[in-house]
Formats: C-alpha cells, structure tokens, sequence
C-alpha cells in the first residue's frame, strides 16, 4: 500500500509538471489556434537559465523568477520576429496548418542544436537543496514533490484569477473566441497574444526549472516531456486552461502506475496511446460538451 | 528532332523519368568511389520515403508525422522476418510491405476524425510508441538492433558490391515514381486532391473520402516500408537509435523544400537533402540548426517549394502571354 501512496505522489507531481507544460501548449492555442511544436525548447531554455543561476549562487526562488522572465522575453521575441509574419500569410502551403507544423519543427530544431552548441551534450544535474525528506509514518516524501504540487496550484489559482477578475483575462478569452470581432471592440489583439506566448513560455520555464530537479538538465530533456504535454492537453481538450491541468495529472498519475505495472521501459507508451484514444474518441477532449472534428 | 523534341514537351513526366534514369545510370560512371555510391543509395531509400509522405501530405493533405515510425517498422519487420525466421529477401520484403500496409491502416483511422495539427500529434505519438517498444522488445534485441541481415539479392543473386545495391536500389525508386505519377494522373489518384482542397465538396461528388485516407495512409506506409526492408538489407545492421524523430524533419524538410503536391518535389527535395544530409554528417548541430533556418526561411519566402515555383511562374508567364495575344487580335479586330 505504502509503495502506492509513493507511485500516487511521484505520479501527481509528475502529473504537474505536464500540466504546467500542457497549459502552456493550450493557452497557445487558445490565442493563437495553432500547436506549437517548439514550446519543449522554451521549456528546456528555462530549465537552462535556472541552471546557469544555480552554479552561480543565486537563490531558488530568485533563480525561478528571473528563469521565467528571461524565458517569457526570449519567446516574446520569437514570436514578435517571426511567428508574426508566418501567421500573418495566407495561401501558398495547400495544407490545412502544416506551414505553423513545419515552422515550429523547424524552430525546434535550430532552438535544440544551438542548446547542444553552447552547452554540450553532457547532462548537468541541478538539484538545489530543499533540506531532508519529509516522514509521513512509514512514507518518506521528497520535498521537492510537494513544492511541485503546491507551485502547480498556485499557479492554477494565480491563472484562474486573472481568467475571472482582470481584463487582460476577459480579452483572451474574447481574442481565443473570435480576433476579428474582439479588435473591433477595442481590444488590441497583437498585445494580447503576445501577453499569451509570454505568459505560456513563464509557465513552461517554471515546469523546466521543476522538472530539471528531477530529471537532468539536456539539451533535449523536452523530447518525452513535450509529447506527454500535449497528451495533456489533448485529454483536457485544447484551449481549455482547467483541462489541461487536470489531462496532466491524469496523464502523470495513469503512467506512474500503469507503468508499474505492465513495465517502467513502457510507461511512455500508456500517455501516446491515451492521447491517440481520446483524438479518435473524443476529439474536442475528455471535458468538452459537444464532441466536434478538430482543424 | 524536333517531333522527339515536341513529344517529350508533351509528356513531361515520361521525359523527366528517363532524364532520372540517364542520370541515375551516369552517375556511378562520374563518382565511382564507394562513399559517393553509398550516398546514391540513401538518395534511392529517401526517394521512396519522400514519395510516401508526397502521397499522404502533398496529394491527400494530411499532414503525416510519423513516417519514421514507418520505416522504423519496415526496417524491423524485414530484418526479423529474413534473420529471425530464415525467409529469403523477397518474401521478406512482401511481409514488410503487408506488416507496415496494417500499421498504416490502423493510422489512418484517427485521420478520419482529426486532422491538420492534431493528426500530426497523433502520428508522432504513433511513430514514438512504435520506436520505444521496438527499443525494449527482446525479439527486436533491444537497444542492440538487429545484426547480420541478408544482403538483397535477386533470383539467388546476392548483391555484394555497393555498387549492385545501388542499382537494386534504384530500381525500386524509379518504380516507385512511375507508380506515384501514374496514380497522380488516374481517375483514382485525383480523388486525393479532391480531398486536399475540400473533403466536404469531395464527398459531395460522390467521392468516399472514408476509403481514400485510408488508402493514402496504406501507401504512404508501404513505401516506407520497401524503404525500411531495403534499408535493412543494404546496411545489414539496424538499431533502434537510426529512427529518431530528428528524421522526421528531414523527411519533411524533403517535401516542402522541393514543393508540396508534385512528386518531382519530393524526389528533388530528397535528393538534396540527402547529399546536404550526408555531406554535413561530422557537423550534426550545424546541420540541424541550417535545416531548420531552411525550413523557417522556405515558410517565410517559399511557400510552394522549388519546383511549385517554377510552375507558377511558368503559369504567370503563360497567362501574361495569352492576355498579350488577346489585347493584340482584339486591336486588329477593331
């Protein structure tokens, strides 16, 4: 029993961290209606940054901070130089939404070997002290779980706040709904879109920085992560900010223990086949009133 | 002369498919070192990959992530059937095709609910699983590969130099164009544009947009899987660290770069992306970050590829001429 309490723990943390990632995937789309393939080289660019202030002696909670402000600068610029004219363009690729597919692989790509470049391929280890375990009669829990699931909510309570009661929230609600319409009632859409990659790139900088006191800092960490992340918030259904939190734990808890189960070198495999079962089922996501085909 | 000259205007893809022909047979005359050779047959393995992502994403317009995971299967199914159950290469090969025509199918079901992004999601999650179980499963020896498969071979001809397999090789990739043409130019084949430009209005006319990206995913698969078979028996050793999902840019890099929706795109975007590809090897992050500066730049400025360029200029040209033919007998009518 206690070993899954232990699984329980590791795969709500987990779980988190996917949701963190997962929400900064659907609240791209919300804004921006595409997927964006390189939002796992935003996240691995965080946990860098927070690297690069640890072996320099800064404080975690500082080193969260700046990590998520360098981060939220750097993807603001992309998105400002050269996403902005990709979306912009119409015609030319006769594909339904492959040319933002081939940009984002593309951007993946540069983002990915020019981290190999400057950083080398080895892996770094960041663990930053957070003092003993915690004993909770025969269970010991790391800290740095609890630290996971507490940021993660508030981090939900923070997004569902600014969703109710500010009016940045109530434009990307509107811009998510229709940009033509809202930039006729007034709201500047290009800020606010930028507000979301920005506020999307924070969010995953922090899951990079959460996750890298778990797994090491690489320059391709993202790789699994991005692809669990989209699991995510393909479960929650795309767009929905509640779902996306709620598919990533479902997704961290239903691995952890599925994988103890059928086999750890497996445990990948449970999320991709989940997310693929919930397109063909479901598509508009497990918490979608109607179901409807996704473009 | 000029009668030969004006047939092979008139018949494009047949003059282009003997110039591919002439050119493939010149080559190992030019660059006969064995490095260079090896190169032409990774270009005749990725002509036939291209071709299979130009059935599904350029002609049927689903975009297709995971034609890594089909060649990973291919690979994996001819090497295990040829060593593992002692089959001769060309029942291998059939088995490969039919095991990765199932794989096929069986992706092809989520495209008839979701498509655009979403499908790629989906096939990327295919292609990984694919990869993953195939690197733990002990009948694939694990993270070891596969070792000592046959060499491909022929009528019990086996081929042992670089330069028979090219050829072999080769063969396959000037059959598989002459199938994509033929098939872009058949009643059949122009159902999978239909389906590109509005599945909707397709089905209207009477087309079952149900069975045909099925079939397209069906191909897409076999023709990645005669690539993984013959990859298998040229190289005669696979692993499973060969089937990244850093191919799947270069695959798709492939058929952007030379022009969605024309299979000579797909076979000019394979060709150089391959020699690019195996020229630039000992600079892999160099190389990787110039293919997706590449993929961003063809985004930006080149949406229709190269040769989908060359063909709109070509038709710009030819309307300006027709509109300049009009203006002048409309002048000398009045």
């Amino acid at each position: 029993m206690a070993h899954v309490f232990d699984l329980l723990i590791v795969g709500i943390a987990v779980g988190a961290l996917y949701g963190l990632l997962a929400l900064s995937v659907s609240l791209i789309y919300a804004s921006l209606d595409i997927i964006h393939f390189a939002q796992g080289e935003i996240f691995t660019l965080g946990a860098f940054l927070g690297w690069i202030l640890y072996i320099n002696h800064v404080p975690f909670v500082l080193a969260v901070i700046l990590g998520m402000a360098g981060t939220c600068i750097f993807a603001v610029l992309i998105q400002k130089t050269i996403y902005n004219p990709i979306l912009k363009m119409s015609g030319g690729f006769s594909v339904r939404g492959l040319t933002f597919v081939v940009a984002g692989f593309g951007m993946s790509a540069i983002l990915q070997n020019a981290y190999w470049l400057i950083f080398n391929a080895a892996s770094k280890s960041y663990n930053a002290d957070f003092g003993e375990s915690i004993q909770l009669g025969t269970i010991s829990i790391q800290p740095i779980y609890l630290i996971i699931l507490v940021l993660a909510l508030l981090v939900m309570l923070a997004l569902h706040l600014m969703f109710k009661k500010t009016k940045i929230g109530l434009a990307m609600k509107a811009v998510s709904y229709n940009k033509d319409i809202s930039s006729l009632m007034g709201v500047e859409v290009n800020t606010v879109v930028s507000f979301a990659f920005g506020l999307a790139a924070a969010l995953s900088a922090l899951a990079g920085i959460l996750s890298a006191q778990i797994i090491f800092v690489r320059y391709n960490m993202c790789m699994i992560m991005l692809l669990k992340a989209f699991s995510a918030a393909v479960v929650g259904g795309l767009g929905n900010v509640y779902g996306a939190m709620i598919g990533g734990l479902l997704i961290g808890v239903v691995e952890t223990l599925g994988g103890s189960i059928i086999g750890t070198q497996y445990k990948d495999i449970v999320s991709f086949v989940i997310m693929i079962v919930v397109l063909m089922v479901k598509p508009g996501g497990l918490f979608s009133t109607k179901t409807k085909q996704k473009a | 002369m000029e009668k030969t000259f004006k047939y092979f205007k008139a018949h494009k893809d047949f003059s282009l498919t003997v110039l591919m022909v002439v050119i493939i047979s010149i080559m190992p005359l030019i660059l006969s070192n064995d490095y260079f050779i090896h190169i032409g047959c990774m270009i005749g393995i990725n002509i036939l990959l291209a071709l299979g992502m130009h059935l599904v994403t350029g002609l049927a317009g689903q975009i297709n992530m995971g034609q890594y995971g089909f060649y990973c299967i291919g690979a994996y199914s001819g090497a295990v059937l040829t060593t593992g159950l002692g089959l001769p290469f060309w029942p291998g090969l059939l088995g490969a095709i039919v095991i990765t025509a199932c794989f096929g199918l069986l992706i092809g079901i989520p495209s008839l609910k979701v498509e655009g992004p979403y499908l790629a999601l989906c096939t990327i999650g295919f292609a990984e699983s694919a990869r993953l179980i195939i690197n733990s499963a002990g009948w694939a020896g694990k993270a070891n590969g596969i070792m000592r498969i046959p060499k491909l071979s022929i009528f019990g001809m086996e081929m042992r130099s670089k330069l028979q397999c090219y050829i072999f090789i080769m063969c396959f990739a000037v059959i598989g164009v002459i199938l994509v043409n033929n098939l872009m130019r058949s009643n059949y084949g122009r159902r999978y544009t239909a389906i590109k430009d509005d599945p909707l209005a397709a089905s209207v006319i009477g087309i079952n947009v149900r069975n045909v990206k099925l079939m397209a995913f069906v191909l897409c698969a076999a023709f990645a899987g005669v690539a993984g078979c013959l990859y298998a028996n040229y190289s005669g050793y696979i692993q499973p660290t060969t089937f990244i999902q850093a191919l799947q840019t270069n695959f798709l890099l492939m058929i952007v770069l030379g022009g969605l929706g024309s299979s000579w795109g797909a076979v000019l975007g394979a060709v150089m992306i391959t020699v690019i590809y195996e020229y630039t090897r000992s600079y892999v992050q160099y190389q990787k970050i110039a293919f997706g500066i590449i993929m961003i730049l063809i985004v930006l400025f080149l949406q229709r590829g190269i040769v989908g360029t060359v063909a709109h200029y070509r038709q710009l040209r030819m309307i300006r001429e027709q509109h300049k033919m009009e203006s002048q007998s409309g002048q000398e009518g009045r």
